[in-house]
């Protein structure tokens, strides 16, 4: 059953990405890669990682996303006059582009299938110990997010300052 | 709810965690100026720049004190922070001096460039950014976990893009966007490699046991590409190929005060995280087949590339900026050369490279915006006014000299020291790869010399266009800066082991 | 099955079946209505009113700088439900003898504080401000005099009365 759910989420991610490289449509391709994240989100959850599946679909379904949106629907301006133009995409360099996408995931799915991830003897020893799947992984995140990774915590803060106060710097700064 | 190992050592762990606090005090005055700064931004508005740029020295000299602290209170014992997210080192404790210095230096630049104070851009968010760029850096040179790393590097990034753009113009837009996407995608790859890393041993740092051994173990092929992905982030940073492309444009749109930054302190971290990381990929052998790959024939094949490409770009550069930015590509493969080179000598020899490569990088951008009063970065512009201000020709000459790798500039023993260290790898390991790079190093600091020397050829052996009605101003302290950081470059030429004294007890 | 999962599996089919029967209605609305259209069916219904132009207008640049600012905020929201789940539990704070209770506050504390003053930057340079339509005088002058509108709203009030 979870296999088979498994392969119906990745169906679902491959077809809406592909889809989204096809479609000229700007707006199309942003509502395809909501079904990718969420097609990812239901992965997430599909290996027990509770908190990742839900931060996935509240951060990047509910927040990029729109962001994302919000971005092509402020940049688009109607062209010469046509009122009806829907934003859209030009292809450049298909040919070589496609040749270089398909060779770096020859690659990478080399590069997996020879990791042969199963036989790691951390992942094993993970996988004896099922007890972290029985409940909930948002204690221990807690647990570790205070003690072991206390200072990327505390990094992100200064981060997403940065990021707050450039974004807006540049957002909103008039040339 | 929580497993026993956890509840037993939660209380031993919140000491630990307490006592490494002392030894970030360098970091939390910097994060604390950097929130300060922005406060004081919003209680009373548009403060001039003197002032502002006072207030940060004030911090960055307060930073100093600290890390000097630091320098003398250091126990080997003392390095493991945070549970092992950071690890201090005195090589760490000496780079966090010379980033204060480019920091300090960037501020002085900026306030003496006179495009940068015309466009009146937002002073406090300026300095704000760049001391929040000195923060990710420090930790940078701690970092000892691959998050932290990830991390701090985004710190840097971050504010660097916003830097970037601070002429606020079209062209500062351009130049920003491209080094947001380029460097995006980058970091991107370089979260993809680590998380195969992490794959391999079930561990981020990168000094555990746990994490050579789980290298060792794992499939050549896939830890050398992994490896290569996580890399990408710090290449990035250093312009190496093959992700240099963001650098002309950005250096040729951004501030020049900016530019001296991003050409000298990211840098030097990026570089001392990739010594750590190839200090411990180096320990692996790579069996391709049967074939064996060593981490070091990578960083040589990447080095051998960043500088042909480097050199020749910069050959038919006009543009003062642009030929400064390819001189950057092509001085990011050299400083891959002591990693490839991977002994004792080459950490010596990178490190005084590094110094000396801070100290020519500000003496040059100093002078191309002092020239900018007269000219517009056009090497064309600069016909001539080396005889009417000989100080500031000789400063350009002495400054080409040592980015070239000539005597009698501390320039050159930089580079003298890297091929050292490369031939003594050679000598050990008979590795032709690292002849290769060895003979391409040598002959490509031939091929520097023409387009180095392009500015004090136009400075000195063009006549001045007549008459010259664009004054040039030169300040005192224009003058002192430029001996601070030039006088160093000849002096370490004749005294070499006074610095090297210094490096050597950087274990 | 892991618990967690069959949690999930519950959204899940919750999710499939909003789809489900949304699908479900529309195909029994097409096999029963009749279909023929004109040109003013197939017009876009906006309440009533005359629909002018495209849908593909620019909006303002405000709601980008609002949305970026979301996005900020809620990446730190996400950070503080593990923080929520660990900070007050009895077993952690006996253990370090209370310290367990005060590390943690502090830390959050020092998070959030660095976001608040996030959130005190943007709102003092007014990026939170909404952008207000700026009324424009007119030189029009009307030639009916304003006594005559006075005196007709005089004459309507006693009529009222």
């Amino acid at each position: 059953m979870v296999l088979l759910l498994f392969y119906f989420f990745c169906f679902l991610i491959v077809v809406s990405a592909f889809l989204m490289l096809l479609t000229r449509h700007i707006l199309y391709a942003a509502f395809l890669l909501l079904l990718t994240f969420l097609g990812i989100a239901a992965l997430y959850a599909l290996v027990g990682a509770d908190f990742l599946a839900v931060s996935q679909v509240v951060i990047y379904v509910g927040g990029v996303l729109v962001l994302l949106l919000f971005g092509i629907m402020l940049t688009h301006q109607p062209v010469g006059g046509q009122p009806s133009a829907a934003p859209q995409t030009e292809s450049r360099n298909l040919w070589w582009g496609a040749l270089t996408g398909i060779g770096f995931f020859a690659l990478l799915a080399q590069v997996i299938y020879k990791a042969d991830f199963t036989s790691k003897a951390w992942i094993v020893s993970a996988e004896s110990q099922k007890r972290l799947l029985n409940n909930s992984s948002i204690p221990h995140l807690g647990a570790n997010l205070m003690t072991h990774y206390l200072l990327p915590f505390e990094i992100i803060a200064i981060l997403l300052l940065v990021a707050l106060v450039g974004a807006t710097l540049l957002a909103s700064r008039k040339s | 709810m929580f497993s026993k190992n956890l509840v037993s050592e939660l209380s031993n762990q919140l000491n630990q965690i307490l006592d490494s606090l002392v030894w970030v005090y360098p970091e939390l005055v910097l994060a604390g100026w950097f929130l300060g700064i922005l406060l004081l931004d919003l209680v009373w508005r548009n403060l001039p720049y003197r002032i502002l740029a006072g207030i940060t020295g004030l911090g960055l000299g307060l930073t100093a004190v600290l890390v000097y602290r630091q320098f003398v209170d250091f126990q080997p014992l003392s390095g493991n922070l945070f549970l092992g997210m950071l690890q201090l080192s005195p090589a760490a404790i000496y780079f966090k001096f010379i980033f204060l210095l480019c920091i300090a230096c960037t501020v002085l630049l900026a306030g003496r460039s006179r495009l940068f104070r015309r466009t009146k851009p937002p002073y406090a968010e300026f300095l704000a950014l760049l001391l929040a760029m000195g923060l990710g850096l420090h930790l940078l040179a701690m970092s000892v976990n691959l998050l932290m790393i990830y991390l701090s590097l985004e710190v840097v990034s971050l504010s660097s893009y916003i830097l970037a753009a601070f002429h606020f113009n079209q062209k500062a837009s351009e130049g920003s966007i491209k080094y947001l996407l380029f460097g995006a995608f980058s970091s991107g790859v370089m979260l993809y490699g680590m998380s195969l890393l992490y794959g391999f041993c079930g561990t981020l740092q990168i000094t555990d046991n746990q994490f050579v051994t789980g290298l060792a173990q794992a499939d050549g092929m896939a830890v050398l590409v992994a490896g290569f992905l996580a890399m990408a982030g710090l290449l990035f940073k250093i312009s190496a190929l093959p992700f240099h492309l963001w650098t002309p444009d950005v250096y040729q749109a951004s501030p020049t005060a900016v530019v001296a930054f991003f050409a000298t302190a990211p840098k030097i971290a990026g570089v001392l995280v990739l010594w750590q990381f190839s200090q411990v990929l180096g320990k692996i052998d790579f069996w391709l087949g049967n074939v064996k790959v060593e981490w070091t024939d990578l960083l040589a094949v990447l080095a051998i590339l960043t500088i042909i490409f480097g050199n020749f770009s910069a050959l038919w550069q006009t543009q003062a900026k642009r030929m400064l930015a390819y001189s950057a590509i092509a001085h990011a493969g050299f400083l891959l050369i002591p990693l490839v080179a991977a002994n004792e000598l080459g950490r010596q020899s990178l490190f005084f490279y590094l110094t000396v490569y801070v100290l020519m990088n500000f003496g040059a951008f100093w002078l191309v915006e002092l020239m900018s009063q007269v000219a517009d970065y056009q090497i064309k512009s600069y016909e001539g006014w080396g005889n009417a201000y000989p100080i500031l020709g000789l400063g350009f000459l002495v400054v080409m000299i040592a980015l070239t790798g000539l005597p009698p500039t501390a320039g050159f023993t930089a580079k003298l020291l890297i091929f050292s260290a490369l031939w003594e790898a050679y000598q050990s390991s008979q590795n032709q790869l690292l002849l290769v790079l060895w003979v391409v190093g040598l002959l490509n600091t031939v091929v520097a010399l023409y387009y180095y020397l392009k500015i004090p050829f136009y400075l000195f052996l063009r006549p001045l266009p007549t008459p010259p009605n664009p004054i040039l101003t030169v300040r005192k302290l224009d003058y002192a800066w430029l001996i601070l950081l030039i006088f160093p470059l000849i002096f370490w030429f004749f005294k070499t082991d006074w610095l090297m004294a210094m490096l050597k007890m950087l274990v | 099955m892991n618990p967690q999962i069959s949690a999930f599996g519950m959204a899940f089919l919750f999710i499939l079946g909003g789809i489900v029967l949304v699908l479900l209605g529309l195909a029994v609305a097409s096999l029963l209505r009749p279909h023929r259209p004109n040109v003013e069916k197939l017009a876009a219904y906006e309440c009533g009113e005359e629909a002018l132009g495209s849908v593909w207008g620019q909006f303002n640049g405000r709601y980008y700088v609002i949305a970026l600012i979301f996005v900020l905020f809620e990446v730190e929201l996400v950070f503080l439900f593990p923080w929520a789940t660990v900070f007050g539990q009895k077993e952690l704070i006996e253990i370090t003898e209370g310290r367990w209770g005060w590390f943690s506050l502090v830390e959050v504390w020092l998070f959030i504080g660095i976001l608040v003053l996030g959130l005190a930057y943007i709102w003092a340079k007014g990026h939170l401000e909404w952008l207000k339509p700026q009324p424009q005088d007119t030189d029009y002058q009307s030639k009916i005099p304003a006594k005559a509108y006075e005196r007709i709203n005089r004459t309507y009030q006693k009529n009222k009365t």
